[in-house]
């Protein structure tokens, strides 16, 4: 995969079929601009918040709006629309209006911008009901989730990291052969294993498939299951997934206490998908993110802490008595 | 304000962002910096004319703020590096400097954020009665917000010793301003109601002498007053990584406004020959490179302080 990022893709396309798909930005893409005009592509001001609710108003009388609010943090500072407008008038008006809204934004990753720039957001904005949270894990499932989110009724935020978007982004890891669109609320298999799972979303993909190789030399074979899409969760497509396939690490860069995967591993042990005593969760830390990469380090998982999660779990469970 | 400390303090900013901006080129530096170069009239002619003891609030563009205000540039410099030792402990980085000492209450990243916080602070000072106003900086760019009208309007109303200074260069990263803003500063300003004057961004004295009125202003009658500095970018937005961004603006532009550098129009008041003007040049060289040298020698931040100044979940880190 080289040349034009699929994402940029994904948005041309939708643009062209969509005549009343409609962006906002802060910063405005020339190309875009010639290609579909300045009435489809409309650079505002730094206002966020009068942005999001402008694209309500927009949705709401049959035009679809893709915001590019850049980074997550920004879309703190327009969360009223997005929670109380945005996410509320489908249910509140029994059906007769929809919002659908598509709201971009930058996660973290790598880029050491320090605690304001740098959010997971992904526990926390799939607690708004009404709200579909997409997670990519690689530059073609990024595009795939865009492509369904600008087809979509109802408003999405797409989260992408910026590891995304590296220069190199061609090489990464890439679990998803193509930019195909992908189903909301479906987790795919992201590498095929019977040993034990490893579970991600969003940047711990890519680390749970290079924690798989890691495994490899140590004999073991990982399936790798990327959950997509925060909200939906899709618990019981991974309960399928993981069952009778050994041991479960779900791995997630939010804290432990906001993870969405430490409540799935509950739902897996519920269903009889995996053994109590053969899962682990292993989490980011509650601290926001310092600058220094020094100070980050210890902060996030990391291939050593999945590796070594993964083997201990996958140790006999009982210790043969030693002979005598 | 003596026009020789003045100019000294320009150059110790220029000198020091150049430097940093060296350092980001060679891929030395983590995240994002935002150079002031070409704008150090506009720190160093309002922050003359504050009392010690008045806060300053900043935003991303914080360096010029900070050695204008008083911050040494050791803490600076291990600060935006990541380096031990740092202003703020490695945690905030280039865009969040911030030194209680100096009363430099910090720099926010988030647009438009830092006016309501600094309409707090304001408001604690009036209540003190001490007679302190506060100051805080931004962009004009900032203005696009709606917190900062929500913010004149109550400093406003509830008379807030509040100088607002608008650092008006035109452009809010590649866009430019009046592309998305159909009013100046000072018009959005006026029309609020609220005291306010445009003065010549490049030109230090003008700044200081135009702070000075609009701080003796807030001080006295307790009211929000703004300062729309005119100045520019000598150098780009911003830069993250080793290559600096290609340059967006009209070469026109960019030439009028390099042959109005605050630093030159300070030296040519202040008379100062070629000579001089190098030795000035070399004495604040060789500071800020002992203060580079010093901060590449540190070495990392300890990690176990990641998790200092944070209340943490209980039941542990991970
Ligand atoms: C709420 C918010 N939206 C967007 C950004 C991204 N951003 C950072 S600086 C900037 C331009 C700001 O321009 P201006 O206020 O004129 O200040 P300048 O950088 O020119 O000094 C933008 C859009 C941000 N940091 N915060």
């Amino acid at each position: 995969m080289t040349g034009r990022h699929p994402v940029g893709t994904a948005v041309r396309e939708a643009l062209t079929e969509q005549p009343d798909l409609h962006m906002f930005c802060t910063y405005q893409q020339d190309d875009l601009v010639g290609l579909f005009g300045a009435d489809r592509m409309v650079r505002l001001p730094i206002a966020e918040n009068a942005m999001v609710g402008m694209a309500v108003g927009m949705a709401l009388v049959g035009r679809r709006v893709l915001v590019s609010i850049a980074r997550v943090a920004f879309l703190f500072t327009a969360l009223d629309p997005l929670v109380n407008q945005a996410t509320k008038w489908r249910y509140m008006s029994d059906g007769q209006f929809s919002v659908p809204l598509v709201i971009r934004g930058l996660t973290r990753g790598d880029e050491h911008l320090g605690a304001q720039h740098e959010h997971h957001a992904h526990s926390m904005l799939s607690q708004i009901p009404g709200l579909v949270v997409a997670v990519p894990g690689s530059p073609n499932s990024a595009a795939g989730l865009l492509s369904t989110a600008l087809r979509h009724p109802d408003p999405v935020v797409v989260l992408e990291s910026p590891r995304l978007y590296t220069p190199d982004w061609a090489r990464l890891p890439e679990p998803e052969p193509t930019a195909a669109p992908l189903p909301f609320g479906v987790a795919g298999r992201a590498l095929a294993g019977g040993d034990l799972t490893l579970v991600g979303i969003g940047n711990t993909v890519a680390l749970c498939l290079r924690a798989a190789r890691r495994l490899a030399d140590h004999g073991l074979r990982c399936q790798v299951v990327d959950l997509r899409t925060a909200a939906p969760l899709d618990r019981d497509g991974t309960a399928g997934l993981v069952a009778g396939n050994g041991p479960v690490v779900l791995v997630d860069e939010e804290p432990r206490t906001a993870s969405l995967l430490a409540d799935l591993g509950l739902h897996l042990v519920q269903v009889g998908a995996v053994e109590p005593d053969r899962l682990a969760v292993v989490c980011g830390a509650p601290v926001p993110a310092p600058v220094s990469p020094a100070l980050l380090a210890p902060l996030l998982p990391t291939v050593d802490d999945v590796t070594a999660t993964a083997l201990a779990l996958t140790r006999p469970r009982y210790a043969t008595p030693r002979p005598d | 304000m003596q026009l020789s400390t003045a100019y000294r303090t320009m150059l110790r900013i220029r000198l020091l962002e150049e430097k940093i901006i060296d350092c980001a080129d060679r891929n030395e530096i983590v995240g994002f910096i935002h150079p002031y170069t070409g704008q150090e009239a506009v720190a160093v002619g309002v922050l003359a004319a504050r009392w010690p003891d008045e806060w300053v609030v900043s935003f991303y563009r914080c360096h010029g703020h900070a050695v204008a205000a008083g911050v040494p540039l050791d803490g600076i410099v291990r600060e935006v590096l990541g380096r031990a030792g740092g202003l703020c402990g490695g945690k905030g980085g280039s865009m969040h400097l911030a030194d209680r000492d100096r009363y430099f209450l910090g720099a926010s990243s988030i647009v438009g954020s830092q006016l309501p916080v600094a309409a707090g602070v304001a408001m604690a000072e009036r209540n003190a009665d001490a007679g302190r106003a506060t100051v805080v900086f931004c962009g004009d760019g900032a203005l696009g917000t709606g917190v900062s009208f929500e913010t004149l309007t109550i400093a406003a109303t509830l008379g807030l010793p509040l100088l607002l200074v608008c650092e008006d260069n035109g452009w809010q990263d590649h866009t430019r301003s009046d592309l998305v803003r159909h009013r100046t500063p000072a018009e959005l300003v006026a029309g609020l109601g609220i005291g306010h004057r445009t003065v010549d961004g490049n030109d230090v004295e003008a700044v200081h002498r135009a702070a000075g009125e609009l701080l003796a202003r807030c001080r006295r009658d307790r009211r929000p007053q703004v300062l729309v500095a005119a100045t520019y970018l000598r150098h780009y937005h911003a830069q993250v990584g080793g290559a600096r961004p290609a340059e967006y603006r009209p070469a026109a532009e960019v030439a009028h406004w390099a042959a109005r550098d605050p630093i030159d129009l300070a030296a040519a008041r202040l008379d100062l020959s070629t000579d001089q003007r190098n030795q000035e040049h070399a004495d604040v060289a060789r500071e800020i490179d002992e203060v580079f040298a010093a901060a590449a020698a540190a070495g990392a931040p300890d990690p176990a302080t990641a998790t200092t100044n944070v209340t943490v979940t209980p039941g542990g880190l991970r």
